[in-house]
């Protein structure tokens, strides 16, 4: 019976961690923070007025974890006053989500000041249209990634012999980072520069040059979320999901040393999958002409 | 004590040389005007570190051999995982098949890069080579995690008295510290992106790296033998 339960606890695990990358990385692409930010600021510094949101304090994993820590530590005190879980939850993760808040609010009015030498103005409807956006999907992040740490510490037998507050910053930072590794792709190289072909890489002359208008009126982050909802999100998601569920999955079935040997094959398969799509990648896209 | 102080040498100079192989693209990869991981070299090694901390804190009453190959396996799961996807994305998400320009011909696949490569990129996505470089760079880092992990629970346990879970949580966030350090100064000498073992520019940074990488070790070491002493 304990495998069993440890088998759905596992599978519980990954199914929380799916909606964390979702959430995270479209967190990431309405108040756009990580590496294509980039060229959101760029933008106005080659004369593009732009309606995008502009919050990049830090890289994406930095960001996602400390305000994981926040939640998770507000949790762990809520827990050690003997509050119920779903409340501890859920009330960590409003605080957490409104130091976010605030730090989004800020952080998008200095950006933008800063950019007043090349005539960027705060549009203060960009600042109420994308906050509630960016909330919704922050809140939803760090509840997840404070409920897959409450899994792992005190639920998962055997438990994670770590403290509640460190393991909800570890998973922040490897969300962060899983995060910015794969969505990041689909807002930065095809969703900001829309105009441009499908099927090619940015070209280091085009940086800057972003599509500033949609099909009715100016193209916003509120765009970008619903774009990159179709594939970045999910994807990334399901990449957290599966290093969450594989890294732990193998040693509840297998035991430790079996299990090694497993996790070994499956790197190997992985590598095979990636050479397959490489070959057919190639196949079907086909050479690019020369100019 | 020694076994500690060269452990940690030993552990954060792998983590180092580690580094130095995960192929990594930065901002630019992540508008596919640069081929390898879209993002900074420190971020995606810590979070490869954290896989391997995460893995070898349930793994660490069992042989040492057992301990140093479970953190290996984590963050090579990890990062074979991460770059995956990211290849998923660009060849379904940006329409891009994956190439290089930073070498002529994939010594493992033998796909020739430059006609693959879209004009005025540098290239998109990992190549086979590249994503070897990049399971070759997790297993270095992941090893050398957790050696200096092994090496600080050893030596902590032996002398306090505290629960299990404190012991491991100081323990964690001692590693973390080496593994964000030694990316940081490992990531200053790549200076931007680097494509792993085949690039031509990991010749040249290799070395260099793996010096820093190890006397800035040693100054660790010094720190967390004297700090470790004290307790």
């Amino acid at each position: 019976m304990d495998i069993i339960f440890n088998l759905m606890v596992v599978t519980l695990m990954g199914l929380v961690a799916v909606i964390a990358g979702i959430f995270e990385d479209l967190e990431s692409d309405v108040a756009s923070t990580s590496n294509p930010n980039s060229q959101v600021q760029l933008a106005s510094e080659v004369g593009n007025l732009h309606k995008f949101f502009n919050r990049a304090i830090s890289g994406e994993p930095l960001l996602v974890g400390t305000m994981a820590t926040i939640s998770g530590t507000i949790c762990y005190v809520l827990l050690s006053l003997n509050q119920p879980i779903l409340l501890s939850l859920t009330i960590s993760a409003v605080i957490a989500t409104l130091v976010q808040l605030v730090l989004s609010i800020t952080s998008y009015m200095g950006r933008i000041t800063s950019q007043a030498l090349y005539n960027q103005p705060i549009f203060m409807d960009v600042l109420y249209k994308h906050i509630p956006t960016m909330v919704a999907h922050a809140f939803i992040t760090l509840f997840s990634i404070t409920l897959l740490s409450y899994l792992m510490v005190y639920v998962m037998n055997p438990q994670l012999p770590l403290t509640f507050p460190l393991v909800t910053l570890l998973l922040g930072v490897t969300l962060g980072s899983v995060g910015s590794a794969v969505g990041d792709i689909h807002y930065g190289a095809e969703k900001l520069y829309q105009t441009e072909k499908f099927g090619a890489g940015i070209p280091v002359s085009l940086n800057g040059q972003i599509t500033t208008i949609s099909s009715i009126g100016s193209n916003s982050s509120i765009d970008v979320v619903k774009f990159c909802s179709k594939f970045a999100g999910p994807l990334t998601g399901l990449c957290f999901g599966i290093i969450i569920f594989l890294s732990f999955w193998q040693s509840l079935v297998f035991g430790i040393k079996l299990g090694l040997i497993f996790g070994f094959v499956i790197i190997i398969l992985i590598t095979i999958l990636n050479g397959f799509l490489e070959h057919k990648s190639r196949k079907k896209y086909g050479k690019y002409k020369k100019e | 004590m020694i076994t500690l102080l060269l452990s940690i040498i030993v552990g954060a100079t792998l983590i180092g040389i580690g580094v130095h192989f995960i192929p990594v693209g930065g901002a630019p990869a992540a508008l596919s005007t640069s081929a390898g991981i879209p993002t900074g070299a420190p971020m995606i090694t810590i979070g490869m570190g954290i896989t391997s901390i995460l893995v070898t804190s349930l793994t660490i009453n069992q042989s040492e051999i057992i301990v140093l190959l479970s953190g290996a396996v984590a963050s090579m799961m990890m990062m074979a995982i991460t770059m995956f996807f990211s290849n998923l994305m660009h060849i379904y998400g940006v329409g891009v098949p994956l190439a290089s320009a930073t070498f002529q011909k994939d010594p493992i696949t033998g796909f020739e890069q430059e006609e693959y490569v879209s004009p005025g990129t540098k290239g998109h996505g990992i190549p086979t080579v590249s994503f070897i470089s990049g399971l070759i760079g997790s297993l270095l880092g992941g090893i050398g995690g957790s050696l200096a992990y092994y090496a600080l629970y050893t030596q902590i346990v032996s002398k306090v008295t505290w629960s299990y879970m404190i012991i491991n949580s100081v323990v964690a966030s001692l590693s973390l510290i080496i593994f964000i350090i030694i990316a940081v100064i490992a990531s200053y000498n790549i200076g931007g992106t680097i494509q792993g073992f085949y690039d031509k520019k990991f010749m040249k940074k290799i070395v260099t790296g793996t010096i820093s990488c190890f006397l800035i070790a040693i100054l660790l070491s010094i720190i967390y033998v004297l700090f470790i002493g004290g307790l």
